[in-house]
């Protein structure tokens, strides 16, 4: 048995190596729904200072808790109910004037954990806060929807490495920084590879297999990335070229539901003045982009963008001219569909905390059960999430 | 023993053999082998990169002085990056093979990490020493440790306010299993490590007047329970040897329970008092471990890959720091657990990503390639940056040496045998060697083909 043989018996259609890559790889693909809506899931990792994002400006006690950190009303764009955009994020206040932006404050979960690894572990899982999880919220979305059909590229993250929340019990996204370099690298090794054995044990079976699905997934996400054409300027950052990368995948009308980026490095002990709003910067200019293309071409009401981190931090600014890890945040959701556009809950209540921490009132679960229903055709329950109803952000 | 039940064993056992030893210890008998394996986990070093600090009381130093916060995450970070180092070069090249092996087992079990490098240092020289040890002494060991203490926020565990993660994490994840328990068994079980501190040198504390001298209800009995007491309960439940039991089969047998195995092994356990060399032995002694379905069938975790790769070819890293950046890729940063249940094993190592990575990264590592990656740096962990072109030092001459006089078919096959698993008898399907190349071309060609295969992700 060759190469061939093999890679037709571990179950893909015999047509692998003979007909186009992309012809080939959407018979793979089942989407459930091809035009459905497509959920761009951005994690900004290290612990955002949410109030210095979005910034209560008119409130004395945010002045009087960051004496040497907080923003003032002529530091900001702002928006309504007191508060402000930081005023590096122009792009994002555009995205707020177009009406296609709901900031939600207070979001978080209880009895937080104000460990980087752990927080970010229960926002991936799901799970509550004092329990591990081992699986994602997205990947048990896979294994429930997307079992036995071979869609490696139905969640794709765009990284090196994939994120807890990516991957299921039995199913996992696909991590990938550069569809054309990871398809020439897969290629180069499928090219070279030994003849299969005849019985090969189930483990070596497994590794074939996926070998073979991911040659198949990823010629066929880098067909749709050389058909989709972006038209805006992304900024020239590892950002910013991510979120092209996804825009190109979408505009190439790739399958993919799921897409998940990181921007890094909000962490901000120490000198949180400078780096947190280069760190903006560089979010908010990359969004713009991205929204003004999916709006060019007609997709704002199929795509929702949201951004999250694992806490923000502490209210009271540190001796460092930074701020420590806190807890509950502000979220944003994205899209052309948002029932709530602007800033839709209350403001940040500074004047109860618990111990110098913003008190949580919106579960991220919550948020994570409106995405489920309305980008991806489930619900909370059948991800294993349970007690948490949808809040309504989606007209 | 046969090449195929050779390598097995060593690989198990220990991070696979030294090619240059296959020669002889496929000579040897089982119970030969096996006892060389125990001879050899004597002369192990402990682990030393981590400086005492004047107090481990880090967290109150750091609350105390906040511009001093810089300085100590800074020293810490180092010094973890440090163990890091010096515990991927152990495996690979410790003459203790089997306790290299067995501390990264229990280093998955106990599942712990703290920011604080000689904390961590402290815990992990517990587990070195018992790795072969009793279990009942490692668990009364790692539950008065530092460092578990401090992860499993026992510091806070307080009559008046009880904190139950120690005493759930004991009975889940070290002891009974899930589901032979009940939440009251969790909380009367925290109530008596109320207390259960460290001092300043790291040592264990029980702070008096944070314990609960009350009787607790405990699993059916009453007393005045202390945490040694509960301790001792759930050991003396043959549920526990039962729980370690399996994890020992999905560790160092196979991914596919089999609860007559499972059965035999926890009888064993139990039977010994829980003497882990015994039951160690057993297992590699028993004819099932060598069942051909076994053998051969295990997805490498990311510390397998790496180190195997670097016993066969005696790598060296100029810069070692770049081992950062590729655990980080390949999932598995020793020294740091995901969470507190351990690294996920078998096929969790792969998904599309690690696959390619993995198969990449033997060849960029045979011969200086560039990888084109940039690593995923995490807050909290030691960065590394873009990776390109890996500084490698290998050394093939064992592999010459070996292989003068052999024909070409010989050669492939004994460089595919010792370094990937016989009995997939990939010799046989490898692009085969020219005869007209020089020996040395031959055994690159023969190392590269193997290191690129799939097959090489199995052990």
């Amino acid at each position: 048995m060759n190469r061939r043989d093999f890679i037709k018996r571990s179950g893909l259609a015999s047509t692998a190596l003979l007909v186009p890559r992309f012809l080939q790889a959407s018979s793979l693909l089942r989407p459930d729904n091809p035009d459905g809506p497509i959920l761009v899931m951005v994690q900004l990792s290290g612990g955002n200072d949410g109030l210095n994002t979005v910034v209560p400006y008119a409130n004395d006690l945010y002045y009087q808790a960051r004496p040497g950190l907080a923003l003032g009303k002529d530091e900001v764009l702002v928006l309504e109910k007191g508060m402000g955009l930081h005023s590096n994020m122009e792009g994002l206040h555009e995205i707020y004037q177009q009406g296609w932006l709901s900031i939600l404050n207070h979001v978080g979960y209880p009895n937080p954990n104000r460990s980087h690894f752990r927080s970010m572990d229960i926002w991936h899982s799901g799970s509550p806060s004092d329990e591990s999880w081992t699986s994602g919220w997205l990947g048990r979305w896979l294994d429930a929807h997307c079992q036995g059909g071979g869609t490696p590229s139905a969640a794709i993250e765009v990284n090196s490495t994939l994120s807890l929340a990516m991957r299921g019990e039995e199913s996992k996204g696909l991590a990938i920084q550069n569809p054309n370099a990871v398809a020439r690298q897969i290629n180069a090794l499928v090219e070279r590879l030994p003849q299969a054995p005849e019985a090969p044990s189930d483990n070596l079976n497994y590794l074939y297999k996926t070998l073979a699905e991911t040659q198949s997934g990823v010629g066929y996400l880098q067909e749709a990335y050389r058909l989709g054409k972006t038209q805006r300027e992304y900024p020239n950052h590892a950002f910013g070229k991510h979120m092209q990368t996804i825009a190109q995948l979408i505009l190439g009308k790739a399958h993919t539901r799921v897409y998940y980026a990181e921007l890094g490095g909000f962490d901000t002990h120490i000198q949180q003045k400078n780096k947190q709003g280069r760190l903006l910067k560089q979010y908010s200019d990359a969004m713009l982009p991205f929204m003004e293309e999916m709006r060019a071409a007609n997709l704002l009401d199929r795509v929702v963008v949201v951004t999250f981190s694992e806490f923000g931090r502490r209210v009271a600014q540190n001796a460092s001219g930074g701020t420590d890890h806190g807890t509950a945040n502000n979220l944003f959701v994205m899209g052309g569909k948002l029932a709530h556009p602007g800033i839709a809950n209350e403001a940040p209540d500074l004047s109860s905390l618990d111990e110098g921490d913003l008190k949580y009132r919106i579960d991220f679960r919550s948020v994570y059960a409106d995405l489920l229903n309305h980008c991806l055709g489930s619900s909370a329950e059948a991800v294993g999430i349970k007690g948490f109803a949808p809040l309504g952000l989606f007209a | 023993m046969t090449l195929q039940e050779t390598l097995h064993l060593f690989w198990r056992a220990g991070f696979g053999p030294d090619p240059t030893q296959v020669p002889r210890l496929v000579q040897l008998t089982r119970a030969e082998a096996v006892d060389l394996l125990f001879q050899d986990a004597q002369h192990y070093s402990p682990m030393d990169r981590a400086e005492m600090p004047a107090s481990m009381r880090w967290r109150k130093q750091m609350r105390n002085n906040p511009e001093d916060k810089k300085a100590v995450r800074k020293f810490n970070l180092e010094q973890l990056g440090d163990m890091n180092i010096q515990a991927l070069n152990e495996f690979a090249f410790s003459r203790a093979q089997l306790r290299e092996k067995m501390f990264l087992f229990w280093h998955d079990h106990f599942a712990c990490f703290v920011p604080f490098a000689y904390m961590l240092q402290l815990h992990i020289n517990k587990l070195k020493v018992e790795a072969l040890g009793n279990y009942r002494t490692m668990l009364h060991t790692v539950a008065k440790d530092a460092a578990m203490l401090e992860f499993l926020n026992n510091t806070q565990n307080r009559a008046r306010k009880p904190n139950e993660n120690f005493a759930r994490e004991v009975l889940e994840l070290y002891t009974l299993g899930i589901g032979q328990y009940t939440e009251q068994d969790i909380k009367e079980a925290a109530r008596a490590f109320t207390g259960w501190n460290y001092d300043d040198a790291g040592a264990f504390w029980l702070v008096e007047r944070w314990h609960d001298t009350g009787t607790k209800t405990f699993r059916g009995k009453t007393g005045a329970f202390g945490g040694e007491d509960i301790l001792n309960r759930v050991l003396d439940d043959p549920a526990t040897a039962a729980f370690l039991a399996k994890k020992l089969y999905a560790w160092f047998v196979s991914d596919k329970p089999n609860p007559k195995r499972e059965k035999e092994i926890a009888e064993v356990l139990y039977g010994s008092g829980y003497a882990i060399d015994q039951t160690m032995r057993h297992i590699f002694m028993s004819d099932w471990f060598y069942d051909p379905k076994v053998m051969g069938n295990r997805i490498k975790s990311p510390a397998d890959l790496l180190t195997g790769f670097r016993r066969q070819v005696g790598l060296t890293f100029k810069d070692e720091q770049v081992l950062f950046a590729l655990q980080r890729i390949l999932g598995q940063t020793v020294g740091h657990p995901p969470n507190v249940a351990g690294w996920k094993d078998g096929r969790a190592w792969i998904d599309a990503s690690t696959l390619v990575f993995r198969m990449r990264l033997g060849e960029a590592l045979l011969s200086n390639s560039d990888l084109q990656m940039e690593s995923r740096d995490l807050p909290e962990q030691p960065a590394y940056g873009k990776l390109d072109k890996l500084q490698t030092e290998l050394s093939l001459q064992h592999f010459y040496e070996l292989c003068a006089g052999l024909s070409d078919a010989e050669l492939t096959e004994f460089i595919c045998g010792v370094t990937a698993v016989p009995q997939n008898k990939l010799h046989s399907r490898i692009r085969p060697v020219q005869a007209a190349w020089p020996l040395e071309k031959k055994v690159q060609h023969v190392l590269l083909e193997t290191v690129r295969s799939p097959e090489y992700q199995l052990c």
